[in-house]
């Protein structure tokens, strides 16, 4: 008799085992991807709008709990995106084969927002302004500047920073005979723009 | 002796078919060597072909092609006798189509495939003073570091191309230190950077 209710104490536990293993346990082939561009909590992911799957900052892959079986089709979802990022998901659907599965991509891109600031002093030529490898020319005499290149449709090319990445600002090349300092250049960006970086030359 | 008089026909067959195959396969005798060019920016390129025949491609340049011409079945080898100013330029697998040797007629046309990328450098320099942990330093957005305590010098993890800007700029100080940055900007050459240099100070 005691034999028996420990014996049923262990199959019990193993079938909770399985269950918090693999769910299917006639799965064999895993359900999993890349993941770029996390820094955040909120990236949530589903299967076939089954249970969510919570990905953690940083990640570079995603895996779900549960096995596919052979010839299982998946349709891997972005439930939501962390609140700095908007994510995108390639190659989210397919079937499952013996071979495995089609390679499962999650991008995310964090947000980008402006910096932008005033200029006094100017008066001698252009200068140039960088925040490392981005640079913009401001011209001779103008009083306020976006490190922002838009192109021709309106739409930013380059110079944005994405939330939660840091800045510096720095004057590459002053006015001819001049100096200049930066106040505000360095920070990490929020959920809005920075436009509080001031140049002065002199 | 049935099987040997039946054999020659076969061989005879098999001759003329591998010859009509080839006919219609190849086309043509000869084979240009030639192929694409991809991010080539600066001058100063020079290719040969079996180790010979300096061929210079010029800046901008987005294809290739040797003079003359070359028989089926011939070996060529494409190869960089000269990198050009600034720039490093590499070929397709030689496993793939597109790849630097091969034999001519093995594919339909030769096509080498080169692409170029601007010499990336190290960024960095040396630390003194630094007694304390809690030292981030940051290229603008592209790169960031946090630099332990005791350290001489430090490197950022992504070299920079070529004739790229940098702006190094103290992100977070070290706990009770105020650390300055000699150096910080410039536009990378053609050699690492290494003179941003880091010196810190008990902060008062």
């Amino acid at each position: 008799m005691k034999n028996l209710y420990l014996r049923s104490v262990v199959a019990l536990a193993c079938a909770l085992g399985l269950a918090a293993c693999g769910g299917d346990d006639k799965g064999t082939i895993p359900l999993q991807g890349t993941v770029s561009g996390v820094n955040k909590d909120g990236l949530v992911l589903q299967n076939n709008n089954g249970a969510d799957l919570a990905v953690a900052p940083f990640s570079s892959i995603f895996s779900f709990p549960d096995l596919l079986n052979q010839n299982g089709d998946y349709n891997v979802t972005i439930k939501s995106s962390p609140p700095n990022a908007s994510c995108q998901i390639f190659n989210g659907r397919g079937r499952a084969t013996i071979y495995g599965l089609n390679r499962i991509d999650v991008i995310c891109t964090l947000i980008p927002h402006n910096v932008s600031g005033k200029v006094t002093g100017n008066s001698t030529g252009d200068m140039v302004v960088i925040n490392g490898a981005d640079r913009v020319t401001i011209p001779k005499g103008k009083s306020d500047f976006t490190m922002t290149v838009y192109g021709t449709d309106g739409k930013a090319i380059s110079g944005t920073v994405g939330d939660s990445q840091p800045y510096g600002i720095q004057v590459l090349t002053p006015p001819p005979g001049l100096t200049c300092s930066v106040a505000n250049g360095t920070g990490t960006m929020g959920t809005t723009d920075v436009t509080n970086v001031l140049i002065t030359c002199g | 002796m049935k099987s040997s008089f039946l054999r020659r026909p076969l061989w005879l067959a098999c001759g003329l078919g591998l010859s009509l195959a080839l006919a219609a396969c190849g086309g043509k005798a000869t084979f240009d060597v030639k192929g694409t060019i991809a991010g080539l920016q600066y001058d100063g390129l020079v290719l040969t072909n079996n180790g010979a025949n300096d061929l210079p491609v010029p800046a901008k340049a987005t294809s290739f092609a040797f003079p003359g011409s070359i028989e089926y079945g011939t070996a060529f080898s494409v190869a960089v006798k000269k990198q050009p100013d600034h720039q490093a330029c590499s070929f397709g697998s030689n496993t793939e189509p597109g790849g630097q040797a091969d034999t001519a007629g093995r594919q339909v046309a030769i096509k080498v495939v080169i692409s170029c990328v601007l010499v990336p450098q190290d960024l960095g320099g040396s630390v003194t003073g630094l007694t304390a942990d809690g030292l981030v330093l940051i290229n603008g957005s592209n790169d960031q570091i946090g630099i332990l305590k005791d350290a001489t010098t430090y490197k950022f993890a992504s070299q920079i191309p070529y004739g790229t800007s940098y702006g190094i700029t103290v992100l977070t100080q070290p706990t009770g230190l105020k650390c300055t940055v000699a150096n910080p900007i410039g536009v990378v050459g053609d050699v690492p950077v290494a003179n941003v240099n880091v010196s810190c100070v008990p902060a008062t």
